[in-house]
């Protein structure tokens, strides 16, 4: 890793932990909320366990994505590169998020050719994009589009949805060295940096992988693009 | 509800409790559960699973992948039964560096009802299109198998390229390095696609091409370390090319990619004992007799080498602890008592104790004597080696002998068995009995072949049958005499007793290296003899 990178993953780590910490503290809030020590039950909406639910899976995604990158960056994973089908692959990454969006009551669709197989390590890759599709949920209206097709010999993976769409800075952001920490509004940094390490970390004959934003999306709002050699 | 039985491996009870529920929602109703690998194997010999969904992580005992490979191993579970690792972000690696036995999947933790709901149907279609396939392959009738992948593959299904992979394979196996070639020159005129390079490399190691096979590998290797296979296959042609010095590096660095693969470490042991980089040996059979303890790979072989080794490093008290330790795990195993007994004798010996060592060798001796030649390669050459020592010159350079009659054309047999000669300071007279002795194996199985061609089968199965009966675990002895049979068959019509003998020589080979391309074709023969002459 050069030192700039170093420089840019102590500071997501730092903001890592800072967002952890602040998910844990929600969780033992709702539960000092929800259960009722004297009666030795718990009551609790749809809502709040949603929530609970919500929490734990962002500490723990986060969690995985840190260990994931220490592996990355020290030469530690092994990577599971295989060829799988493209379609069957996205429809896994929606049912892994099924419960929240169905809860959530946000329409999905999926469009991808049934014969589109690709090679890729399938949990990393899982990895990225349901980080993306948690950062969907967060900021759409009430669609999200995940797709892909082959674009000049590479695999675009594409992840849509009708919200606002990202902020300029965030445009700027990607593809430069800088990882941007923003720590008031929850933007550690880590998943833009995983998925950017993630995508680099895939490479065929010479070509290696990146992601792109962009505000183009045909449903109206952001698109994140994993795009795969 | 779904009649599939599944059995749920997880020593964590919610964990175990959480699976059910979801497979119960899911709507299957027969399952089963088991808290740790015994348990498991235990239910697994009881009953037959369609669906085995096993954690790696279970605790003290076995992993999920020593349970796999000891269900594979004592065909516990069928080509039919699905078998599911379910692995955390810090195991996945572990299984991935496995050696041989793969689950048919892997579920990363966290997952959801919905997603194990979507594997579990895909993975049961798989199966079922697959079924005829596998099923033809686990009979062995492999030519069989290939027609079936090409009658798939003309249909030009979805998964294309799974059916490819499967029948390059099934070429490499039946030794149609041609067309296994063609498919894989196929796949990769598209992208390069790792399994395919990795069957291209072992076409050119099984034309002897072993330095174009090294160079392919290296390349696999240095695009992708965690290529396993590649790295193993690397390692094979260096060996071939005399660089065991690589070879050993290579193993080194592919084992510590996989920590955990058993006979991976083994190889490198034995590679690092005939390079004399006896640390690294010592190291290594450390790591397998460690391995072995929950595997069912487990065998004395590994407590003698890593003995041999301390014995070499000066350490001869660890090494007879070693030794009774292993007496101790296979306690009422014959051949592991003499396997042991022979190696203490030498471990002995080296620490100047010569009457203890003189004893432990007659004890060997007559351990050697009950098994009436049955004993092993490994175990006859440690034998001779003590016979040698011990001054029974004579019968050592027999067993020697006849170990290089059984294995004329085994290299690594013959190296051994070259390093016993310089171990005890016989080296030209050795080198000289070697030579004499494959030459002798190979001018009779020319003169046997020659008489086939010419015609004189009589004279041919005279010869050949006297052959198998003085050198019965020589592969090309083996081989030879039951082609002369099925010719003759072919030519003379039925004979119970030749299929009989036919069958049993073949079964030898197949017992020591099922994808031996002669053997393969010969097995065709034989089915079709078989099959014609009872019409």
């Amino acid at each position: 890793m050069s030192e700039q990178g170093q420089l840019d993953f102590s500071a997501v780590l730092a903001s890592t932990i800072h967002d952890m910490k602040n998910s844990l503290g929600m969780v033992l809030n709702s539960l000092d909320q929800i259960v009722d020590l004297k009666a030795g039950n718990c009551n609790c909406s749809a809502e709040q366990v949603a929530q609970l639910q919500y929490e734990a899976r962002r500490v723990n995604d986060n969690l995985v994505q840190l260990l994931t990158l220490y592996k990355l960056e020290n030469g530690r994973h092994l990577q599971n590169i295989s060829e799988l089908p493209v379609a069957e692959f996205l429809e896994e990454c929606y049912l892994l998020n099924k419960p929240l969006i169905d809860y959530k009551g946000i329409g999905i669709e999926i469009e991808c050719d049934d014969d589109l197989y690709w090679f890729f390590d399938r949990d990393l890759s899982a990895g990225v994009v349901n980080n993306v599709i948690n950062n969907a949920m967060r900021y759409t209206r009430d669609r999200i589009r995940l797709s892909a097709s082959v674009r000049d010999g590479m695999l675009d993976l594409r992840i849509e949805d009708n919200g606002p769409g990202f902020p300029e800075r965030m445009l700027e952001v990607v593809g430069r060295e800088q990882t941007e920490v923003d720590f008031r509004k929850g933007h550690t940094g880590l998943g833009l940096y995983f998925c950017t390490k993630v995508a680099e970390s895939h490479e065929n004959q010479g070509r290696y992988g990146r992601i792109e934003l962009a505000n183009d999306s045909p449903i109206g709002g952001g698109r994140f693009s994993v795009i795969l050699p | 509800m779904s009649p599939k039985k599944i059995l749920v491996i997880d020593d964590f009870s919610q964990m175990r409790s959480t699976l059910k529920q979801m497979l119960q929602s899911i709507g299957f109703s027969e399952i089963d559960t088991a808290t740790d690998g015994k348990g498991a194997l235990d239910q697994l010999a009881r009953r037959a699973y369609d669906i085995v969904l096993c954690d790696y992580n279970l605790g003290e005992g076995k992993d999920g992948q020593q349970v796999l490979e000891e269900a594979k191993h004592r065909n516990l579970i069928g080509y039919s039964t699905v078998f599911v690792m379910i692995t955390a972000e810090n195991t996945v690696e572990m299984v991935m560096g496995a050696m041989e036995y793969k689950p048919d999947d892997y579920l990363t933790k966290p997952f959801n009802k919905d997603l194990l709901r979507s594997r579990l149907d895909k993975l049961l279609a798989r199966k079922a299109d697959f079924d005829q396939i596998e099923a033809a392959v686990q009979k062995g009738e492999l030519r069989r198998g290939i027609s079936l992948c090409e009658e798939r593959i003309a249909k030009k299904p979805k998964n294309l390229s799974e059916f490819m992979k499967l029948k390059a394979e099934l070429c490499l196996r039946t030794g149609d390095l041609e067309e296994a070639e063609k498919v894989y020159a196929a796949i990769l005129a598209v992208r390069e696609v790792p399994w395919a390079k990795v069957g291209l490399g072992q076409v050119r190691f099984k034309q002897g091409r072993y330095a174009e096979a090294r160079d392919i590998f290296q390349e696999i290797v240095d695009q992708q370390r965690t290529q396993m296979e590649a790295h193993d296959w690397l390692a094979k042609s260096l060996e071939r090319l005399g660089d065991t010095k690589r070879a050993q590096e290579v193993l080194a660095n592919a084992a510590q990619l996989s920590p955990k693969a058993i006979l991976r470490q083994q190889a490198l042991g034995d590679l690092a004992f005939r390079n004399a980089d006896f640390d690294a040996a010592e190291n290594a059979f450390r790591k397998t007799v460690n391995l072995g303890r929950e595997s069912v790979f487990r065998k004395p072989g590994h407590y003698t080498r890593l003995a041999k080794v301390l014995s070499k490093n000066g350490s001869g008290k660890d090494a007879i602890k070693t030794l009774d330790a292993a007496r101790k795990e296979f306690r009422g195993d014959e051949k592991a008592l003499l396997e042991t007994t022979v190696v203490e004798g030498l471990v002995l010996r080296d620490q100047g104790r010569e009457n203890d060592a003189k004893k432990a060798f007659d004890e060997a001796a007559t351990l050697f004597e009950a098994t009436g030649g049955g004993a092993g390669t490994d175990v006859a050459l440690d034998m001779a080696k003590a016979c040698l020592l011990f001054g029974e010159k004579e019968k050592g350079l027999a067993l020697i002998q006849d170990v290089v009659r059984n294995n004329h054309e085994e290299e690594a047999v013959l190296g051994a068995a070259q390093e016993i000669f310089a171990d005890v300071g016989l080296e030209d007279e050795g080198r000289e009995l070697i030579a004499a002795t494959t030459r002798e194996v190979a001018h009779l199985n020319n003169e046997g072949v020659r008489l086939v061609k010419e015609g004189k089968l009589e004279k041919a199965l005279q010869l050949f049958e006297e052959a198998v009966g003085s050198m019965p675990h020589n592969r090309t002895v083996n081989l030879n005499t039951a082609q002369a049979m099925l010719i003759f068959m072919q030519k003379r019509g039925r004979d119970e007793r030749y299929l009989q003998l036919t069958r049993q020589y073949l079964d030898r080979v197949k017992a020591v290296d099922p994808s031996d391309s002669k053997l393969q074709k010969l097995m065709g023969v034989f089915e079709r003899v078989a099959a014609s002459s009872a019409a």
